[in-house]
Order: structure tokens, then sequence, then C-alpha cells
């Protein structure tokens, strides 16, 4: 990683961002052709997997949602499964993808992402090590854009730009928030991806039924606490993934890209609420703490919560209405997921403000290449990846989603910036190459239980 | 994967050239052309039921289905084997056609991914790597006003009036219904 004090780079392609997407976009640019030395990533960590390792630890996470064809090589073959099977010698990993039951292991998945990360260069093409503060369009010639940080200090430039800075902040809606200002009740309220701790004899409310929510489910009871389960919904899909599974390739981006800008953010709200996966292993474990009386499921919602006796005092509203006396409890877990407003991340939100960025609905009006109006153009692509380009890509917070916008952004660069593309037979060289090296490694890892 | 009905195609006929290549070795093999011809039906089959069959009846399909349906190609290939009168034995024919199955999916799995980058998240097509809907092409609300107005009058305003404006010459009544006017200008245009 260049330092602080380093010169400024000129890149072809920048990019915003430490986590997933940045080094799916590296990756794809290496892949196709472009040399390390014409991109830079613009972040602190020289490793793309801290972000995430850091939540799924936090919330007990051992397996991803995603399925097999979700991973960090640049192409699609060989899909995770197959590179598992393969490590471990074992036919299970494929036999589970052909039914939809594989879901990847959090640590052999991190390790693949580092083995390409390394392996591409990746941690040397982390410039700055600093979060950006600014971007600022230079007229050029040739059109660029230049990075600051927050104290305006020059980072670099670049023709092509990615913004991939990830998530807003940890989400804690309504009754939540307030709890979260009030210092007697402060630590009593946590985020299913913060650190916490569940002690046996405690009694927790977990708010949401989404994955993380039903981790905290599990965690809760496998320490030999009560948990109360609140979710909102009283029909949640039961869909391992957070959007209908066609909704993952071409035609249902294409269907999804035909509906105008309100009807995509509605359609979001509509599948993105709850969902319930049907999978063994957690339902095994809700079964036996139903079993055991350390568990319980309500549909409603928390009215307000103060002090108690017992840590905290809540109040229930249930959803069919039905009186519940106030719950000692011993603390509340929120499943809640992240801020999803463009504003909440301060780099949009100035380029919004700057350059007159079309918002709507607290969303950035992405133009349907990903771009961002009115900067973006064929010559110089200004770029939005993750969860805040869903509604262009319906599951852009997805690995699957990030690999779809990556590839297309590089492709556009290719175009603009007339690439020679790396031919079929050394792409296929790389990718085998990368492939061998994560099989290698996976050896040296414990399998991860599968809980489909 | 959900493939597309042009999916469906793209990937029948980027994977028959394997299965292509085994019948000419086998045809040479036996001095017998038939099985060149049995790869020939086993491809229009293939085409005929992606593009009347399979994409209305499967929306997703997985690998357990994509076995399910090569059973019942294999089953229709047979039939058509008779009808068509080809000289292979049964058995040899089932062990073709699963020799050349073999072939096509390990095409499909490994070879077209890296050929083509986004041959799996575009259901199946040989797409460019671009965008479902580019930019360029979404579509715009239509409105009276075709452009940014100018800062200015433009040279069609200027015209219309000031001091350097051009006479305009009288036409006739824009209205298909109402007729020229009968009075001095009515005369004056129908003279």
């Amino acid at each position: 990683m260049s330092d602080n004090g380093a010169e400024p780079e000129d890149l072809v392609i920048g990019i915003v961002g430490d986590g997933f997407g940045s080094l799916l976009v590296y990756a794809t640019a290496v892949y196709l052709g472009f040399r390390p030395d014409q991109i830079g990533i613009f972040g602190e960590n020289t490793n793309p997997v801290a972000t995430y390792q850091q939540f799924a630890w936090n919330l007990g996470q051992t397996v991803l949602r995603s399925e097999s064809e979700s991973h960090f090589l640049p192409a699609d073959w060989p899909t995770f499964a197959q590179v598992d099977a393969y490590a471990r010698r074992s036919l299970s990993p494929l036999w589970r993808s052909a039914g939809r039951r594989f879901n990847p292991g959090v640590p052999e998945m991190l390790t693949e992402a580092s083995i390409v990360a390394r392996q591409l260069g990746f941690p040397s093409r982390v410039l700055g090590g600093t979060k950006v503060g600014w971007v600022v369009r230079e007229p050029g010639p040739p059109l660029h854009y230049s990075l600051y940080d927050e104290d305006a200090r020059l980072l670099g430039r670049c023709k092509h730009l990615m913004m991939a800075p990830g998530h807003g902040p940890l989400a804690f809606p309504g009754p939540y928030g307030r709890a979260r200002e009030d210092p007697a009740t402060r630590e009593r309220v946590v985020q299913a991806y913060e650190p916490k701790a569940y002690y046996p004899g405690g009694r927790y409310v977990v708010v949401g039924s989404g994955i993380a929510s039903i981790n905290e489910w599990a965690n809760a009871i496998e320490s030999g606490a009560q948990c109360i389960a609140l979710r909102r919904n009283p029909h949640p899909d039961e869909q391992d993934l957070n959007v209908p599974r066609c909704l993952f390739d071409g035609s249902g981006i294409d269907a999804f890209q035909a509906l105008s800008f309100d009807q995509r953010l509605d359609f979001l709200g509509e599948v993105l609420k709850g969902t319930s996966p049907n999978r063994r292993g957690w339902a095994q474990i809700v079964r036996e703490g139903r079993q055991r009386g350390l568990f319980e499921e309500v549909i409603g919602s928390l009215t307000d919560i103060q002090p108690g006796p017992a840590g905290l005092r809540v109040k229930l509203a249930t959803y069919d209405g039905a009186e519940y006396p106030d719950l000692d409890v011993t603390g509340v877990v929120c499943g809640t997921g992240f801020v999803k407003s463009t504003l909440s991340v301060p780099v949009l939100r100035r380029l919004a403000q700057t350059y007159g960025v079309p918002v709507e609905r607290e969303r950035m009006k992405l133009k349907s290449n990903c771009g961002i109006p009115p900067l973006d153009r064929d010559d110089s692509r200004l770029c939005l990846m993750g969860i805040n380009a869903n509604t262009v890509v319906p599951n852009g917070d997805t690995i699957a989603g990030l690999k779809y916008i990556a590839r297309r952004f590089v492709g556009d660069v290719v175009r603009a910036e007339r690439l020679r593309v790396r031919p079929a037979y050394r792409r296929m060289s790389l990718q085998l190459g990368l492939a061998r090296r994560t099989v290698r490694a996976l050896r040296q890892l414990e399998t991860t239980r599968q809980l489909a | 994967m959900c493939p597309t009905p042009v999916g469906r195609i793209h990937t029948r006929v980027a994977t028959i050239w394997l299965p292509a290549l085994l019948g000419a070795i086998v045809a040479l093999a036996t001095w017998n052309a038939d099985w060149i011809v049995l790869i020939g039906v086993f491809l229009l089959l293939g085409v005929a039921l992606d593009a009347a069959v399979y994409s209305w009846l499967l929306r997703y399909q997985s690998p357990m289905t994509t076995f399910a349906l090569a059973v019942a190609e294999l089953a229709l290939l047979l039939v058509l084997t008779g009808v068509l009168g080809l000289e292979i034995p049964i058995l040899g024919a089932i062990a073709f056609y699963w020799g050349a199955w073999l072939l096509a999916i390990a095409t499909k799995i490994a070879v077209l991914p890296i050929a083509s980058l986004t041959y799996i998240e575009s259901a199946g097509e040989f797409r460019r790597i671009q965008w479902s809907v580019p930019a360029s092409q979404v579509a715009v609300p239509l409105l009276a006003a075709p452009d940014r107005p100018s800062a200015g009058p433009g040279a069609v305003v200027a015209s219309a009036s000031g001091a350097h404006a051009v006479p305009l010459e009288p036409r006739p009544s824009p209205s298909g219904v109402h007729g020229v006017g009968a009075g001095a200008l009515g005369a004056q245009l129908r003279s």
C-alpha cells in the first residue's frame, strides 16, 4: 500500500472502497487484461475481506447465504462447490449444489477471496490508506476524476471510477434508535452485526426475520438463553436468497429494469421483507429451543424500551392486537440491517450535493448502467455498486450482483480504452491457477458444517 | 440458471461441437454415416424442444432437471432413430448418446463460462459484456420541448419580431374544418 505522502497516481480505473465489490472489479479488470498499475483502490484496508469477516464473526455466521456460483474467481467456472469437492475429495458439495443445498462456508469463501486478492496484487494497489471524502469531476482533457480524502488531500486521479463504498451505518429504527440514544438503555440494545454476548438464563428479544436474526435465534438458544423472536411480517417467504432466484440472471434483471424507478423501489420493498430460510440446522435448533421453553415467536413490534429490573422493560404491540403485559428482558438484538439511504454514505451525499445527482426516496436515480448522472459518460464512467445500486440490479449487494455490475463496468472501460482483451487460453490459465491455489488452501481448513 | 429461450438455443448450438466430433470419429471408425445423422437429429430435437417446450415449461432449471430432461430426450431420440430408419444398434445409440451428452454438458459447464465471461448470468446467452438495457436505450418521456431553451431568442423567434423581422406572407387557415375567411385577407388569398 502506498502511504499518504506518496505522489498521487494517474490511473485508468479507480475504485472507491476496499471490500468485496472492490475486489471483484479489480479481479475482473486484471482478468480481462488491465495491468495492476492501471488500477487503484482507494480505501483503508489492504484486506478486502476484513469488513465482512468482522460482521460475520459478530453474527456468528458460519455459511454464506449465497450459492455455489457466487465466488471470487474472475470467471464462473469452476464454481465454489466444484473447487470444494476437489479440495476435499468428496462428492458431497457437488450433490448438495445440484439440489441447491450448498452454501459456501465463511472461512472457505474468505480464504478464496484472500488468495485471489493476494495473487492478483490487490494489496499493493490500495492507495492512500484512507477513506475518500470527495470526488471531483475534472474537464481534462482527458476527462477524469480527482479523489480527495476528508482533509482535502489529493489521493489520485482516474479516467473511470467505480464507487463501492459499501453499506450505510447500522439501522436502529424507531424505538430502537431512541433506546440507543438513552444512556440507561444504550448498552442493552445491540445490532446483530455488532459484537455481543448472550448469557445463560437471560431473555433476549431478537427483532427481524432475515438471516441475521435467525442466526441470533440459534446463538441465543445455544447459549442457554431465552429468545423471543419478533417479526413484523406474518408470512415470510421461504427463500434462502434475498431476492427471487431468477432475478439473479440476465432475464430477471431485464424484467426488473423494464419497471419504472418507483415500481422498482416498491418491488424491492416487497421482496426484501423478512426471509425465513428453511434450513434444517436452524430449524432443529429452534425446535429444540421451543421444547426446552427457550424460544417463542411473536408477530408484532416493540413500541417502547425503558430501563427495567432485568435490564430492560419493553412494550409490545402485536400484529393481531392481543394484549401483552410489559416484558422484562435482558436485551434487544436488532436484525434490522443497514440504513439504506444513499445519503447516509458521506462521499455519496457530497457527490449528490455538489453535482446535483438526482435523489428520490433517499436513493440515487442511477442510469440503467449503474452510472451516476449527470457525471457519468461513456468515455469516463462513474458507476455505483452494492446496496445503493439495487434499484438497477436487484441483488446488487450480493456477491453475484457485485460481480454482475463489476463485469459490465469493466466491459465498458475495455471498450472506452480499446483494450486488447487477454486471450481465452491465458484467461483459462489465470483462472485455473487461482482455482488450484484455492484448492491447496482449502485442504488446510476444517470443513464447515452445512446447515441446509 | 433461468435460461431464456435464446439462451437455450445458444447453449444447445455452442455445445454441439465436441459431440459432432465424436460422431465423426465413430462414423469414420464404423464407416457408417448414420452416426453423424444421429448428432444432427440430436441437435434439431434439442433446438425444437428448447424453442417449443422448455421455454414455457421451465423457468428455473436445476442440474437435477437437466439430467431428467436428458433422459426424456434420449427416449425421444430413440423413437426418431426408428422413424428415420437409421441403421444404428440401440445399445450403441444409447452409449453414444450419453457420451455425446457428457461432452456437451462438460462444454457447457467448463468451457462456455471462460469463453464468455457473462454466459451464466446472461441466462445462457452469448452477449457482449454490457448492461441489459444500455443507458442510451432507456425510454424517456416524450415532451413537447425538444431541447433546453437557449438563453436568448433563437433564429426563429428573432425572425418573427424585432428590428430584423422577416415579413411573413399570409397563408390559409390551418384548420381543416373552417374554410378560408370571407374577409379582406380571405379575398386576397383567393385571388
